[in-house]
C-alpha cells in the first residue's frame, strides 16, 4: 500500500503512514477545515491495511507491528471522533490477531491532554495504549 | 456621507472600558479564524498563566469559533439579506479570567435544538458533562451533536451564557459567551 506522508499546516497534523519503514505517526494540531476529508483516508489506510497483514502472516509467518505514535498539541472536538475511529481501526487489527498498539504522547503539563487518550482507550479495552510523556 | 470622525474614539473607549483586548467583525472563513487564532497564541504567549490553563483557553477559544461557524445563518448557502452575515468576536481580559463573546446570525429553525442543547449542558455537572460527551461522540460525525459545546463546559467548568435575540421573522442573532478561569 502507498505511503500517506503529510506536512503539518497551520490547521492539520503532520502524519506519517509508512508501510516500508514500518512508521506511523499523527502529530501537531488539528483543526482541519473538513475534518471528514482530512480524516477519511487515514482511517481507511488502516482498514485495508489489514489486507496486507494477512499476507504477510500467511506467507512470512509473523505480520509487522503496527504502533502509531500520536503526539497531539491540540485538536478539536470534530476532530475527536475521527481520532476514535483510528483507535478503532487498531483493534479492529489487534483483534484478528495481529500485533498493534496505540502511544500516546503529551506534554508532561498537559494533563488534558493525557486524560484524552485515555477516554481514547477506553472505547478499547483488549488494544494496548501506553503514554509518554514529552 | 456620514461626517463621525471621532466614533471611532468612542469604540476604543468603549472597548477599553471592558478591556476588550481582541475583537474582530466581519464575515468568519476558515482562513480568517486561523489567522485570528495565531493572534490569539500570542496574547496567550504575553500572560502570565498556567501552562494548562494557557492550553484549555486556546481549545476553549477554537471551540467557540468552530461553533460559529457550524450555527451561522451566512455559513448555509441559503439566500439572506447582506446585512445578516456579519460575526462577532471578542476576547475581554479580567486580573483572574479570559471572556469569550461571540455573536451571529442564525435561522430560527435552528433556535430550539441549539437551545435545548446549551441548556442541557448547564444543567449538568462534570461526571454528566463527561458522560453525555463519551455518548456524542460516538454519534455520526454528520450530525455535531453539540461536542464543541459540551467541551467548552468540561473545559471551563462554567455555565454558558447564551441568548437569541429575534432580528426578523426568520432570524435571530445568537449569543454566547464563555469564561475561562487564568
Amino acid at each position: 500500500m502507498d505511503a500517506i506522508l503529510l506536512e503539518a499546516t497551520q490547521t492539520t497534523p503532520k502524519v506519517i503512514i509508512d508501510p516500508a519503514s514500518n512508521k506511523f505517526e499523527i502529530s501537531g494540531e488539528s483543526r482541519p477545515e473538513n475534518t471528514a476529508k482530512f480524516f477519511a483516508p487515514i482511517v481507511s489506510w488502516f482498514d485495508g491495511y489489514r489486507s496486507v497483514l494477512y499476507f504477510q502472516k500467511n506467507n512470512f509467518g509473523k505480520s509487522k507491528k503496527v504502533s502509531i505514535d500520536f503526539k497531539l498539541e491540540y485538536f478539536n472536538s470534530t476532530s475527536a471522533k475521527f481520532i476514535l475511529d483510528i483507535f478503532y481501526q487498531l483493534e479492529k487489527i489487534h483483534k484478528e490477531g495481529y500485533e498493534a498498539e496505540i502511544i500516546w504522547h503529551f506534554d508532561a503539563r498537559d494533563t488534558d491532554m493525557k486524560e484524552s487518550g485515555e477516554e481514547f482507550s477506553k472505547y478499547v479495552p483488549s488494544l494496548p495504549v501506553s503514554y509518554n510523556e514529552f | 456621507m456620514s461626517t463621525e470622525p471621532l466614533a471611532i474614539h468612542d469604540v476604543y473607549k468603549y472597548m477599553n472600558e471592558r478591556r476588550i483586548v481582541m475583537s474582530f467583525l466581519g464575515d468568519f472563513t476558515h482562513k480568517v479564524v486561523t489567522s485570528l487564532l495565531s493572534s490569539v497564541k500570542k496574547i496567550i504567549d504575553t500572560t502570565e498563566m498556567d501552562f494548562q490553563l494557557k492550553k484549555r483557553f486556546y481549545a476553549v477559544v477554537v471551540e467557540c469559533l468552530d461553533n460559529i461557524s457550524r450555527h451561522n445563518y451566512a455559513l448555509e448557502g441559503e439566500r439572506f439579506p447582506e446585512k445578516h452575515t456579519s460575526t462577532i468576536f471578542t476576547i475581554s481580559e479580567f486580573d483572574d479570567h479570559f471572556t469569550i463573546q461571540t455573536g451571529n446570525y442564525i435561522h430560527n429553525k435552528h433556535v430550539p435544538l441549539l437551545s435545548q442543547r446549551l441548556e442541557k449542558v448547564n444543567s449538568l455537572d462534570k461526571e454528566g458533562l463527561k458522560a453525555l460527551y463519551r455518548e456524542k461522540i460516538t454519534e455520526s460525525p454528520q450530525s455535531g451533536g453539540g461536542l464543541g459545546i459540551i467541551d467548552i463546559s468540561i473545559r471551563t467548568g462554567c455555565k454558558i451564557s447564551f441568548d437569541f435575540k429575534p432580528v426578523t421573522d426568520d432570524i435571530s442573532f445568537f449569543v454566547l459567551q464563555t469564561i475561562v478561569s487564568k
